[in-house]
């Protein structure tokens, strides 16, 4: 349980990630073959909740599909000839950010406009940040933060660096239901 | 009366506790919300630098932060830094400031004999002096040359933490400067419900209208009624415009804040905006006369500023030399003070000179100042008129030679400059995409003109933008009618006159300048140093363009000004580096066991950003790394290769798109078999190599080389999306999803088969270059048979996050064989034994025949660099090929970078040691080379000659692959 008055709380949020890549011209059967599992793909720069998954695209015709730890792997049936599915479960760390400063230490790292009119919930943008790849979903508790694991604790320790004024802290993953619970209609 | 500044005033300054700081030494006070300028002004302190080339002494010339002589060096925690301009620099309890560019004191610098000799001093001195002998250059005078200048020392003392940091921020518009114009633009583009970042260099907002009491109401209920969505970003100078709507802007910290933040002191914003309001006010104007630099000499607009805004005289008898209504106001300031004037004025009349006889001032119409007497303060000036001149008493000199816009960052943002003539000075016009000039910065002079310039602006971007223009603006009192500045630069007499105080360029620099041929005003720039300096020339630039001008004989319009560059003033590397410094320089990749590795006892070396094990040693030598490259050769060893980049390709064509990028063929790659591949630059040049194994039958893994994975990734994903771009095939990046490790030794299949489930291993069954999916220590993972050290070898890679287990699993299967797990330096020495290559032959500069590969590179289809690749440079049989060297005298050790050379030609290297290794296997130490027509040379004797070491040794030349060439042990 962390202070209240942390400006940042980031934690490390355990994850299944698979990334779903269509094929030429398959995009469309993909997303069909997916929403009829439940499973809503969304558009290009955002993100989409349901049923305990978040479903993100942040590359042309590509999905990053992110399941809570021990998921049913019942995604793998998409592919076939619509898609490559590749396992980014180990190559991705998430963050889960939030806190009073989230946006002033995000700010400190991040070129894009965090303002909630042009970045709102549900939006997803792929950018630089302490000098590494991060995948970035606005949610409405905080922003989530996919970045590759051999980096992970270089920018760990950067947020928590540039943070410090702002009382930034470790502290325990938020549930993701808590995290996207808004996000899903 | 007596002589010299003092405070007569609170000005704006509210608190009137004292501080107490120093400066070289001595203690002194100031109030709360002083500069070191002001408080040492009112200190009655007037000399407070050395000049840079003549060592003279110098003061106050401004009140900003275009101050080209008050610099000062500053004591603080983190040491010692130079170049603080007093201007700007608030003093607080127990600041320390030195003096620069003086010895051995302020008072007293000898090296002003600089001056004396000032004759031979001339532009281009030192480089028309000190030509030869050429030796003598870097040696003697550069060093001497560098000690006498210098302009300040840094001496960091403690680096503990960042003392500066970067911020990103976003706005619809920015507005530069907070006079009139910015500040009712504010309120407007606010009132209109756009995001508005308002900078101001100064510690508050206000600009112009600080200094002028009638506009103190109006100002207040302008800041009072900015709206939520105007953030206002104080001691915070636009220093740079880069285009596409990205500026940079350099914030100083408050000492309440910075103390905050741990001692954070500078904050570089890089902001983002949709327009740009530049209303950045004008900047007054030196005038060229003999010995314009005396401290005491300073801008009529500074002395306003000191005695408004401080309460401080910058003098009790002044003389004003100025040529417009505008400078009148620091008259009229000085009057009100019950100060005494002496006002020159180059026009025969003005409705200002009228306006300040009519109060009391004395106002020689039709004159000029010709001369400054006084070394370290004024004590007289020379006021010529009718071609007649007398010196009159006096402790200052206050000086306007007209206003120039501020428009160095519009010239930055790309615009042209167009001359103004009524006011002397080059405008600008952004393109109406890029924004609006307001003010002052457009040549509109006045508070109020200047207010109504700024609503006008606001109003054009709010159209543009599509919001909704709120209430119109308070109505504000006229500007009082002027008359017109007469042209003032250069007053023509004997004797040094500055145009460039900071770097000493005097106007007989600029006239030689001209006489020698580099008429250009940018030419001239570099000729002289004219506006060189860290102040960029911001109160004489256009002085010197004036004198260029008369040189020329032509208009000041056609000579032009010097184009202005980022940074707009100095700034310190500290704060470009912001937070990426010490640990967070650059990002370090770790690997999955990086923990393991280290309480292993690990050696950790980076190679690009990885941090890899290079020996499980903490010790130096190569006792452990030998001790580890013998299990390998001898039982078994096993080592984290998990770095290799790997590329996940999958599609229809992905056999296709390898076909195109490899130099050899993966379409007959059968499934569950790996080949090793080798890629083409697109010049013909080796680019990398690696194993490619095929999963499935549209589904391949493509390692790469650690160091080259990036730009693999790179350009293969560049070949698929221009290149092949009708090609189905998907690219992954999945380097960090696998961890991976070589299990090598005679032993390895033994360990192997007690950590791997469902895959029979024998010979026969998995081959070498077989590779398959299997269940590795209990997880799914991949098994290749591939080796690097020339040993029988499987490679295993499990998801990272089970590298651990795996690991574990190895070693604990080993034990039984003695296996030690090996670092980088051991698989070194084995590859090189073996005869391998990596970076250091796959260096850039060579080919695949250079590196016996000539026979892979296939007959049949295009694939990137086969064309280039038989350029005839590249098939020279004389280009340095891949060879193997062994000294003859097997005690002798090789060295990288040795060069071979023929005994009988010692002078001529013949290619040189790439990588050496003292062997396990063989005695002594082995060594790959890159040799000319080197595979004609086998046994062949030369010379590998290390002259830094003083080593000359006698070496045979050998096929690289020192043992097991049939590559019997990998196919056991």
């Amino acid at each position: 349980v962390s202070a209240p008055e942390a400006g940042l709380r980031l934690a490390p949020s355990p994850a299944q990630l698979l990334e779903l890549c269509a094929f030429r011209g398959r995009a469309d059967a993909l997303a069909a073959r997916a929403r009829a599992r439940g499973l809503n793909l969304p558009e290009f720069g955002r993100s989409e909740y349901s049923r305990g998954r978040l479903a993100l695209s942040v590359r042309p015709e590509r999905w990053l599909i992110v399941s809570p730890p021990g998921a049913a792997e019942d995604l793998r049936e998409l592919g076939s000839d619509a898609a490559a599915l590749v396992s980014q479960s180990s190559a991705l760390v998430l963050l889960s950010l939030e806190g009073a400063a989230v946006r002033k230490v995000l700010a400190r790292g991040l070129r894009l406009d965090l303002d909630p009119d042009g970045f709102p919930p549900g939006y997803a943008a792929a950018t630089i940040m302490a000098q590494v790849p991060v995948t970035l979903v606005r949610a409405p508790l905080g922003f989530i933060v996919l970045t590759p694991a051999s980096t992970a604790r270089h920018l760990r320790e950067w947020l928590l660096h540039a943070g410090h004024a702002f009382g930034a802290e470790s502290s325990s993953a938020l549930p993701y239901s808590t995290l996207f619970g808004a996000l899903s209609s | 009366m007596s002589d010299g500044p003092v405070r007569v005033g609170p000005g704006l300054l509210t608190r009137t506790t004292p501080l107490r700081f120093r400066f070289d030494g001595r203690e002194y006070q100031g109030l709360a919300g002083d500069t070191l300028a002001s408080a040492l002004l009112s200190s009655g302190v007037r000399l407070i630098g050395r000049s840079f080339k003549y060592h003279r002494p110098r003061g106050l010339v401004t009140a900003g932060p275009e101050e080209p002589c008050a610099l000062v060096e500053l004591l603080g925690p983190c040491g010692l830094e130079p170049n603080r301009p007093a201007t700007t620099l608030e003093i607080h309890d127990g600041l320390q400031a030195l003096s620069q560019n003086r010895w051995p004191s302020l008072a007293v610098d000898l090296r002003a004999i600089n001056g004396l000799l000032a004759p031979f001093l001339v532009a281009g001195f030192y480089y028309k002096t000190f030509m030869w002998p050429r030796s003598a250059w870097e040696r003697l005078y550069e060093p001497a040359i560098r000690r006498a200048a210098g302009l300040g020392r840094l001496v960091p003392k403690d680096l503990s933490h960042a003392p500066a940091e970067t911020v990103h921020a976003h706005a619809d518009v920015l507005v530069v400067g907070s006079g009139a114009a910015g500040l009712v633009a504010a309120r407007r583009l606010g009132d209109a419900g756009l995001r508005v970042l308002l900078l101001e260099q100064d510690v508050t907002s206000g600009g112009g209208t600080l200094l002028d009491p009638a506009w103190s109401t109006w100002r207040e209920s302008q800041q009072r009624g900015l709206s939520p969505s105007v953030k206002v970003l104080t001691r915070t100078a636009a220093v740079g415009a880069y285009g596409h709507g990205v500026y940079a802007a350099f914030e100083t910290l408050g000492i309440e804040e910075s103390a905050a933040l741990g001692g954070l002191r500078e904050r570089l914003h890089v902001i983002r905006a949709r327009r740009l309001v530049l209303a950045s006010g004008a900047l007054e104007r030196h005038v060229a006369f003999p010995d314009n630099d005396r401290p005491g000499v300073m801008l009529a607009g500074a002395a306003l500023a000191y005695l408004r805004r401080y309460g401080v005289a910058a003098g009790r008898r002044p003389v004003f030399f100025v040529n417009s209504d505008l400078a009148y106001e620091a008259v009229d300031a000085y009057l009100a003070a019950n100060i005494r004037c002496l006002v020159v004025d180059p026009r025969r009349e003005s409705l200002a000179a009228d306006r300040a006889r009519e109060r009391g001032a004395e106002v020689r119409a039709g004159s000029l100042v010709t001369g400054v007497a006084g070394t370290r303060a004024v004590r007289g000036v020379r006021v010529e008129s009718g071609g007649r001149g007398h010196w009159v008493g006096a402790d200052a000199l206050f000086v306007s030679g007209g206003y120039s816009p501020a428009i160095a960052l519009a010239s930055e943002a790309g615009t042209s400059l167009r001359w103004q003539e009524d006011i002397c000075a080059f405008i600008a016009e952004l393109e109406p995409g890029t924004g609006r000039i307001a003010g002052a910065a457009r040549g509109l002079f006045g508070m109020a003109a200047a207010a109504e310039d700024g609503a006008r602006a606001a109003d054009a971007v709010i159209a543009e933008l599509g919001a909704v223009p709120g209430a119109p603006p308070d109505s504000v009192q006229p500007d009082i009618e002027r008359s017109p500045l007469t042209p003032l630069w250069d007053v023509g007499q004997p004797g040094k006159a500055f145009v460039d105080l900071q770097n000493d360029v005097t106007t007989e620099d600029v006239r030689l300048s001209a006489r020698e041929g580099f008429e250009h005003v940018e030419h001239m720039k570099r000729y002289t140093t004219h506006t060189m300096a860290t102040d960029q020339g911001r109160i004489g630039g256009l002085l010197g363009t004036a004198v260029l001008a008369a040189a020329r004989g032509v208009a000041v319009a056609q000579v032009g000004q010097v184009r202005p560059r980022p940074y707009l003033q100095s700034i310190p590397f500290a704060a470009l580096a912001g937070a990426e410094v010490g640990e967070h320089f650059k990002p370090k990749r770790r690997l999955p066991l990086n923990d393991w590795h280290e309480a292993a006892g690990a050696t950790f070396v980076a190679t690009g950003l990885w941090l890899r094990p290079l020996v499980y040693s903490r010790e130096a030598g190569w006792g452990a790394v030998l001790a580890e490259a013998r299990a390998v050769r001898s039982t078994v060893g096993v080592t984290d290769v998990s770095t290799l980049g790997k590329i996940d390709v999958q599609g229809k064509d992905a056999a296709r798109f390898l076909d195109l990028v490899y130099a050899n063929r993966f379409d007959n790659l059968p499934v569950g078999r790996a080949r090793y591949g080798i890629m083409l630059r697109e010049d013909g040049m080796l680019f990398d190599d690696g194993t490619t194994s095929r999963l499935g039958p549209a589904h391949y893994l493509v390692t790469t080389t650690t160091a080259n994975s990036s730009a693999v990734l790179e350009h293969l994903e560049f070949q698929r999306q221009t290149v092949a771009r009708e090609l189905d095939v998907l690219l992954t990046d999945v380097t960090d999803e696998w961890a991976q490790f070589a299990v090598a030794g005679p032993r390895a299949r033994e360990v192997v088969a007690a950590v791997v489930e469902e895959l029979p291993l024998a010979a026969t069954e998995f081959p070498f270059m077989a590779a398959a999916e299997a269940v590795v220590a209990g997880t799914r993972g991949r098994v290749f048979r591939i080796s690097f050290s020339g040993e029988l070898a499987y490679e295993l890679a499990v998801p990272a996050r089970e590298a651990e287990r795996a690991f574990t699993a190895i070693l604990e299967a080993g034990k039984a064989h003695g296996i030690v797990p090996y670092g980088l330096d051991a698989l070194n020495t084995l590859r090189i034994e073996k005869g391998h290559i990596t970076g250091a032959e796959l260096n850039g500069n060579t080919s695949a025949d250079d590196l016996g590969f000539a026979r892979m590179l296939k007959r049949e289809g295009d694939f990137i660099g086969k064309h280039l690749a038989g350029r005839p440079g590249l098939v020279s049989p004389e280009r340095l090929q891949l060879v193997g060297v062994r000294p003859l005298d097997r005690r002798l050790r090789l060295r990288n970078g040795a060069q071979l050379v023929a005994p009988a030609a010692p002078a001529k290297s013949l290619g040189y040691i790439t990588s050496s290794t003292p062997s396990v296997e063989l005695e002594g130490w082995v060594g790959l080379a890159l040799l000319s027509a080197g595979r004609a040379r086998k046994g062949e004797t030369l010379l590998a000659a290390s002259p830094i070491h003083g080593e000359e040794t006698a070496v045979e030349i050998t096929s690289p692959h020192h043992l097991d060439p049939e590559n019997l042990r990998v196919r056991a």
